[in-house]
Order: C-alpha cells, then structure tokens, then sequence
C-alpha cells in the first residue's frame, strides 16, 4: 500500500485554498447571507408578527383578562369540547404520519487474511486458468492499473487456489454463509438484539441464487420466529442494498414494534467469467468479495441509541429505455461462457438515471435559497430563453455533509465528483472503499459509511447521502440524518476499518504498475 | 357427488333422511345464533330498554335536543365526526384483488407421456432402465394428464440449458400472462406503481422486474422487487408483500404482481432419484395479478393471510435443497421426510389461519373440545373437534405440488371432492406450474361458473423454505365473461383420474 499521506481537510478550508481571485470570497459572502436570510425566513417573520401583536395588545389592562376568564369560565363546556376536539384532530393528524425508521447499527464483513488478493495475484490467477489469450490478460492487467483498487481487496477461496478449477454451488453456499453469518453476527453482537425479537429479514444478492433462499438459511441458522417476515432479492444488481432498505421501511411501516434485519452481499464464487469477450472481463476485475448487515427498527425506545434515521428514499427506474437496459446484461458469449456485458453507454446512462433521481431528491432535501435559484436559472433558461446562462446545478453540498456513492469503478466516482462539485474531502470515502475492498457491489456503500465513521466525521444533525446505480438501470438513493455524535474509539467491533484507519487516505495514482510474473 | 351407503328398506332410507336433515337444522339454527350473537344480544336488550323506558315520546327527546345550545350541538357533532374519522384512519387500507391473467399454452408445448418416454430413452448415458421404468411409473400416477406443456427448451435432446433460452421462455409465459392481465383490466401501464415478480430456480440480470418495467414502458419511479429462491408458495408471499406495501400506500396505488417458473435452465440430467421428480412434475405456466388498495373495478377483496415459515429446523430448511448431486450435476433434491415436514407445516398454517377466518361458532366447538382433553387428561385420548372450513370458505385453491399432496390436504381438513377438484383438474391439464398454480384453479372455478358475489376462497401454497402460505379472498365481482386459460377445453372437465398407490408424489 502506497504510504504517501495527505491532511485530512474539512470542506470548509478545502474551498478556501482555491484561489482564483478577489471576486470568489465576496461572492462567496453574499451567498451566504443570501442563504442564512431564505433559511430562516419563517423565524423572521414570527419575530415582525410577535413586535406587530406586542404593539397591538401592550394596553391591556388586568380588567381586560379578567373578563376574558369570565367568559371562558361561563362557556366551561364549550372550551372544554372545543380544545378537546383540537387535540383529538391533532392526535388524528400524527398518527397518520409514516412510522419513524431508525438504523440502529450495522456490521460490514471482513475476511480473513487468506482470502486476500493483490493486484499481481489476480493476474498470476488469471494466466493460470489457461483460458484467457495474451491479449486479454494484457487488457485485464491495464484495467487493474487504472482501477483505483489496493492490494489488499478479498477474493473468495475458490478463486484463490492452484490450480484456479473452476467451483461448485457447495462453495458458493459456504462463501455466502461465511459473508452473512459474518456480517449478522457482528450486527447482533454490537446492538445485543436476539434474533427472535427480528421480525422481518430482507437480503438481497444479485448473482447467486439457490433454492431455498438466502433468507431461508438465515432464518435456519439464527432459529428465528416462524412468522418472520422474510424476502430475498435476487438480481437486482449494485443498487439493491437501497432496494432493501426502502422495502424493510414499508414492511416497517406495517409491522408495530419490530427490527428488520437488512443483508447486502455479492457472491463471486461460480461467476468468474471464463470467457474472451472483453465486454464482460471488467467484472472480475473490480468484484470483491465483501457484505453487510443492517438492523433498522421501529421502536421508539431505539431513538435514543440509534445511529441514524432514514428521512427519504427515492428510487429511479430506467428500464424503460432499451439503451439503459441493456447496459448491464448476463448472457452467453460466443462460446457459450456466461458473464455480465457492460455497455459502452454505462457512463452516459449512469449520468442519465442520476439526473433523473436527483430531479427528484433535490426538491425534499435541498435548502429553499438553492431551490430558489435552481428555478430562477430554469425560468431563465425554458422561459425567458436568455442565452449564455448555464443551468444552475444546485449545491448539494448545503443539503449533506457526507456523501456515499456506489464504488462501482473510478470512472463512476470521477463522473460524480465533477457533475455534483463535490470536493476531494467529500469523495475520500468512496474512493478509499474502492482502493481497499474493491467492488464489494450492493454493501460497498456501508463500507463507506463505516469509513465516514471511524474518521470521526460523524455529528449529530449531519446528513449522508447514499446513491448507487445498478443494472436495470436503476439509480437509488437514500438520506440518513445521524442521531448523534459516533465516537470511533467506542465503535466497539463490526467496523472494519478500526485497526487500520490512521493509514488513510491515501494518495490513489491513475495508473498504478502491476507486475507480471 | 359424495358415495352414500346404500340402505336395506325405504322405510330405514327415510327414518335416516329425516334424522339427517334434522341434524343439519339443529347446526345451522347453532351456528346462527352464536355467530349472529352480538346482533341478537342487541336485539334483546333493545326490546327490553323500550319496554321499560316506554313513557318517553319522540317529541319530549325533541325538546331536548331544542333546548341545547346550538354551539355546543354543533361541537359535540364534530367531535362526534373527528373520532369516527380517527377510529377508521387507524384501521389499515383495504386491499383489492383488480384482475389476474394466465398464460395458456399453445398446444405445440404439449408433452404427452409418449414424448417423454422417447426423449428418456433417446438419452440413454442420462439414466438407466430401472430409472426410466420408476420414472414412467411415477408420471403415469402423478395425476398429470397429455396435456401439459413444457418450454422449448426441453423438446431438444438434451435439453437447452442456456441463458438465452431460459430469457425466451420468460418473455414467453411472463408478457403472455401480462398482456392478459393489463386487457381484462383495463389498467393502463402508467397506473402500475410496483411490480413484484417471483421466480424460484432462474435468476439473470437484469431480472424479470427489469424486463416487465422494459416492454410495458413503466414510469421511472416504479419500486421493483424480485424475489428468489423462495420456492412454489412464493405467488402468496408475493401477496403478503403487496398487501403490506398498500397498507402503508396513498389510495390508488396499482401493484402488478407476476408469479411464475421458469423451468428451461433446472432439467436435471442426472441420476438420483430423489432429484428425478422435478423433471416429471414441473411444467410451463406463469400468472399475474393487480393488486389495488382502492375497490374501483376490483374483483375480489383480499382477507386474511397467514405465513409459517419451518426454516428454523434443519429438516423443514432442507427438505427442499438445490444441489450439486454425487457426480457434480445440479438438481432438486426432495428429501425422504418432506411428507412429514409438509404436513406438520401446512398443519402449523392452518392452526395460525383457522383462528382468523373461522366462524364464531366453529371456534366455540374448537375451544369446548380443548377443554375437554384438557379437563379429561389422562382418563381417555380425546380427540380434537376439526373445525368445518367450509363455513368460513365455498371455494379452495389447494396448490397442484403433487396428486398425494392433494389428498392428503383433502383428509386432513375433511374436504369433499367437489371441493378440491380445482386443485386435481389443474394438476392434471397444467401439471405443477409452481407459484402460479393456484390461479390456474381459481381460474377453474370461475371457468365452471361456480363463484357468485359474497363468495369466499382460500388459496393455500407450500413450498422450498419450507414454508406455507394461505390467502382468503372473498369475491366482490364474478367474471364478465368465460375467458381464460381454460376456455378450450372447460367443457372436457371434470375428468376422473385413475386411482395410483400412495406415496409423496403418487
């Protein structure tokens, strides 16, 4: 791992070391203001009403409220069911209100020293297996250059033997039980919860699927109730994570008083593509193995010691579009090898379905002043047609402090670090997952939530936002507002980072060498 | 027609009549009374307050009313209408069956047993001929009749495994059932806000959700779910999940839920014989539904439903096991004690269910039959007063896993023939369709004409997990029209099958 250190900076100064000249800080300034004075615009004017009514009123005599309590007094029934109607109109309105879902911790899966794979022994792996041609090995060891993944990502066994035969579902039944009892056992251990107060499970994995489910081997294993709620996900590709958590919050809208238990994991056992088509190498290239277990719950006794809470889900499906859906796709090569193809169209896709999602999300998260000019630049634009104005990009920055975005590939975390303006400080948690675990796919955004935690970066009232797209093509974002403060030194284990975090971040080069052997 | 034992004279014929009949009149007066006894109970005391309290005239309860202040009428009015709304918005969304479709086979799928004793014997390194007789043996008394259909796939020698054909059998039975569902309907693709698609055995990527929101044009903010691996009473699980998504759902929320197997990738081309099975019984079939929490041109109303889930005990988990065989083929392997797992677990439902759906009545005889082994301990083994479902149901919708498991659901709930022929003359024209069976029989009943407003069925499933599933509906409109997938050959039905030994599937 390459030692080269950089400081950990907050947004704040990262912004101020641009120096691109006297204009920025004054702009800068006005827009703060401008900012400060549309956020609280409501308290501004209950602060001119409260000076209007004290203005109004400031002669009242003791006489004045004697006879108002007199005519209280006489109307006694009256007050009494008009303030009992109130409160119960008040309590109607509350309780339709949807149910409060809480993160109460969760648990990212480590393997053990054996399963690790380092650039070189990939490529050692894969010449091994005889069935690659040299210029395929050639182009799978530039794509592991200029990956953006470290040297110490986690292959399962099956990949990771001599010679490399191919597996078989025995093994791939063991690497998903090791991955989820792995990643649950953590969870349970950190919040103390027994697996029979559990009453809904959702698990999701894309690639491997047997019969029974992935749910129904949990429910074996940690012997939980016979009325669990339990669903299992199958092929909904990187952005089912969100998927299950959006679907384990309406079951929990249902369900009174309950945990639901979230599983997100990838099985890389039985789908290395053994095949030359060079559309379907990458997948191999970047999937690592890893996963991780969610607790949610709906009781109001956890708030107090839950992590965060979900405030919003949006989810985009862009499978409408033939281009989009067959940007990712799982089929036979010429040969007859299964592997999953991506498109050349990916990036502009991708681009595509996050536009489309933040379309949405943008109206519930933002702050009125960005949406405010977000629809002055659009009037400016669609109505007035003014030219050489550019459509404003909000600033997602004022609406979260953290952001988690998918570690598809370094492409995709470029693509979204210059769409959104996002700052260095801003992407170190995505781009450090990538280097250290690889595309783990649907649990790598816990990765790096997990990271955003053991930096300390975590207050209480910070946002985080969650995006990852997938095949389909679908685009899924979530919004977590944390409880409180996480202190790192009391993360008490499930955090896979722990041990390690003083070492990051680390200086990530665009082409890195890889030794052939 | 149930047999009825043949009498001596015509005089013993009628002493028994008449004693029958007056049985029948001393249960149903019974059962009246007791499930009718609030309303009866109100009825009484009513009669009784008007009697003693019979002085006070209309016009005096006028004048009162006059004499209020008209303020505190009209606050005692909206109180009174703020906790009538209060006490109904707690209660959850009702949900609504809208339409389902079938898709129906063409018959160039048809898989006679005499194909299926070619293409056996055309595979001679597969199996060898003790095999093949078991084999034959078994479908012959499976309950299945020559016209059940198979993909594609299986009429080549061997059958084709790969991703393409298995994606062309999807397009094939999932948008067949879909264009159906979406034509009886009336629902317009832009209407549907989630679509949950279960499949056991296939799984590519993108996923069938993926695929359906693709062909019909589904808006992008459609919620997809996919579910796996969850075995034949995945169809029901697929209900329980749309009735929780539109309890918590604004009204007018549309959930296409599509059940089906896809069955070209699983042939088994092994030898074990615990794995064989599925090859003889499974066949082609999908089925979708629209589920709506607004009653707008809904036709059946969903009632309770009741999950048991017996993964927890190894036997129950593996029972049921995809797997790598002895020689690395992968198969289903059906294990010796699934009879038992089966019932144990269709009997655990059914003590969850009962409860929910019984009449008062029958759980009063429940209950007073517990308290007499309960008081009785010891002294004699009593046994358990079976409750009659068919006071709580007129229809089932047994799932079609296998002739033995028909009947042995048949027994243990003390059904008629005519109950379960649904069940039996499904499993006999589609063979075990797997999660969409149990709409193919729905279908049946409603083919015969047998189901009316206000009548009420229940679906119960079974499958890999292992769990069970059961589902009331309680018809809210009967079909316009005798379309479906039965529609050529309704006419054929039903059919008597020949008697088979017993066994699992036998």
């Amino acid at each position: 791992m390459s030692s080269q250190e950089t400081t950990t900076t907050s947004p704040a100064t990262a912004a101020a070391g641009d120096d691109k000249g006297r204009h920025r800080p004054r702009r800068r300034l006005i827009k703060l203001v401008y900012h400060h004075a549309i956020s609280n615009a409501p308290y501004l004017l209950l602060f001119a009403v409260t000076v209007a009514l004290a203005l109004r009123y400031h002669d009242t005599t003791a006489s004045d409220l004697a006879a108002a309590r007199a005519a209280v007094a006489a109307n006694l029934t009256l007050a009494i069911t008009v303030l009992g109607a109130a409160s119960v109109l008040a309590t109607a309105s509350l309780a339709r209100r949807p149910r409060a879902v809480y993160l109460v911790d969760f648990a990212c899966y480590k393997p053990g020293p054996e399963h690790v794979v380092t650039r070189e022994t990939f490529m050692r792996q894969s010449a091994a297996t005889g069935v690659f041609t040299d210029e395929n090995l050639e182009f799978q060891r530039r794509i592991l250059e200029r990956s953006g993944l470290g040297q110490c990502t986690y292959s399962p066994k099956s990949m990771l033997r001599s010679p490399p035969t191919p597996s078989s579902m025995t093994e791939a039944r063991a690497e998903a039980e090791a991955v989820m009892f792995g990643a649950i056992d953590g969870v349970l251990a950190k919040t103390g919860v027994k697996a029979r107060d559990i009453g809904i499970v959702v698990v999701n994995c894309s690639l491997f699927n047997p019969t029974p489910s992935h749910s129904a081997t949990i429910v074996n294993h940690y012997k939980m109730r016979k009325d669990v709620a339990s669903y299992n996900l199958g092929g909904m590709g990187c952005s089912a994570g969100l998927i299950s958590i959006d679907l384990a919050k309406q079951l929990l809208q249902v369900h009174r008083n309950t945990y639901a238990l979230v599983v997100s994991m990838e099985i890389m056992t039985m789908n290395w593509y053994r095949g030359n088509n060079r559309s379907m190498l990458m997948t191999s290239c970047l999937f690592r193995m890893g996963g991780a277990a969610v607790l949610l719950s709906n009781r109001g006794a956890d708030r107090r010691r839950a992590k965060y809470q979900l405030v919003h889900t949006v989810r985009t499906h862009r499978g409408a579009d033939d281009r989009a859906y067959r940007c990712v796709i799982q089929e036979e090569d010429d040969a007859g090898y299964v592997g999953v193809a991506l498109s050349k169209d990916l990036m502009a896709v991708a681009g595509d379905a996050l536009k489309t999602n933040i379309t949405t999300l943008g109206p519930l998260v933002l702050p009125i002043s960005e949406q405010l000019l977000f629809l002055a630049s659009l009037i400016a634009v669609k109505v007035l047609k003014l030219k050489n104005i550019k459509p404003y990009i909000p600033d997602f920055k004022t609406a979260f402090e953290h952001f988690c975005i998918h570690a598809g590939g370094r492409a995709v975390l470029d693509t979204i670090e210059k769409n959104l303006e996002l700052s260095e400080w801003h992407m170190e948690p995505s781009r450090m997952t990538l280097y250290r675990w690889g595309n783990t796919s649907s649990s790598s955004l816990w990765y790096e939530l997990a990271y955003t935690e053991a930096k300390g970066r975590v207050r209480r009232g910070d946002r985080a936002w969650q995006i990852a797209f997938g095949s389909g093509f679908k685009c899924n974002s979530a919004v977590w507002r944390a409880l409180r403060t996480i202190d790192p030194a009391k993360e008490k284990g499930g955090n896979p980072w722990m041990d390690e975090i003083h070492q990051f971040p680390v200086e990530v080069p665009k082409v890195e060498k890889v030794a052939v052997a | 027609m149930p047999s009825t034992r043949p009498s001596t004279s015509s005089k013993e014929e009628r002493a028994m009549a008449a004693s029958s009949s007056r049985a029948k009149l001393l249960k149903s007066s019974y059962q009246l009374v007791v499930n009718n006894f609030v309303a009866v109970a109100a009825v009484a005391l009513a009669a009784s307050v008007l009697r003693a309290a019979w002085p006070v005239s209309i016009a005096d309860l006028l004048g009162w009313l006059h004499a209020q202040r008209p303020v505190h009428v009209l606050t005692a009015a909206i109180l009174t209408a703020a906790v009538a709304k209060l006490v109904r918005a707690r209660r959850q969304r009702e949900v609504y069956l809208v339409e389902y479709g079938c898709f129906r086979p063409r018959p160039c799928f048809r898989a006679p047993f005499a194909t299926c004793r070619e293409h056996v014997h055309l595979l001679p390194f597969l199996v060898d001929e003790d095999d093949i007789a078991w084999g034959m043996r078994l479908l012959e008394r499976s309950g299945l009749g020559e016209e059940t259909c198979v993909p594609y796939a299986y009429h080549y020698l061997p059958p084709d495994s790969s991703i393409a054909a298995s994606r062309d059998e999807a397009e094939l039975v999932i948008f067949a059932s879909v264009d159906d569902v979406l034509a009886r309907s009336g629902v317009n693709p832009a209407e549907i806000d989630v679509v949950i698609v279960n499949c056991s055995i296939f799984t590519p990527t993108p996923v069938f959700a993926d695929m359906v929101v693709r062909r019909y044009g589904l808006r992008a903010d459609v919620r997809s779910v996919n579910l796996s691996g969850m075995g034949c009473s995945a169809g029901l699980v697929s209900v329980g999940l749309a009735r929780n998504i539109l309890q918590s759902a604004p009204k007018g929320t549309h959930v296409l839920v599509v059940s089906t197997e896809i069955l070209s990738s699983q042939y088994y081309v092994g030898k074990e014989r615990s794995m064989l099975l599925p090859n003889c019984l499974f066949r082609m079939g999908a089925a979708s539904m629209i589920l709506s929490n607004s009653a707008e041109r809904a036709r059946f109303r969903l009632g309770r439903v009741a999950r048991t889930i017996a993964a927890a005990r190894d036997a129950g988990y593996r029972c049921v096991f995809q797997q790598e065989d002895g020689e690395g083929v992968t198969g289903i392997r059906l294990s010796e004690d699934l009879v038992a797992t089966a019932s144990q677990t269709l009997k655990r439902n059914i003590v969850t269910f009962g409860p929910l759906v019984l009449p008062f009545s029958e759980k009063l005889l429940v209950a007073l039959s517990l308290l007499k082994r309960m008081l009785l301990s010891g002294r004699a083994k009593v046994r358990l007063y079976r409750p009659d479902f068919r006071t709580a149901f007129e229809h089932f919708c047994i799932h079609a896993g296998g002739r033995g498991v028909i009947d042995e659901v048949q027994g243990g709930l003390g059904l008629s023939d005519e109950d379960v022929e649904a069940s039996r003359m499904t499993l006999h024209r589609f063979g075990n369709t797997s999660s969409s069976s149990v709409l193919y029989e729905l279908a049946y009943i409603e083919a015969k004409g047998r189901i009316r407003k206000g009548d009420r069925v229940w679906m119960i499933s079974f499958g890999a997990g292992f769990e069970a599933n059961s589902v009331a509906w309680e018809c809210v409109k009967p079909a316009s029209d005798a379309d479906g997938p039965w529609a050529d050959c309704i006419h054929r039905y039903p059919v008597q099958v020949p008697e088979g030994i017993k066994g699992i599937f036998t």
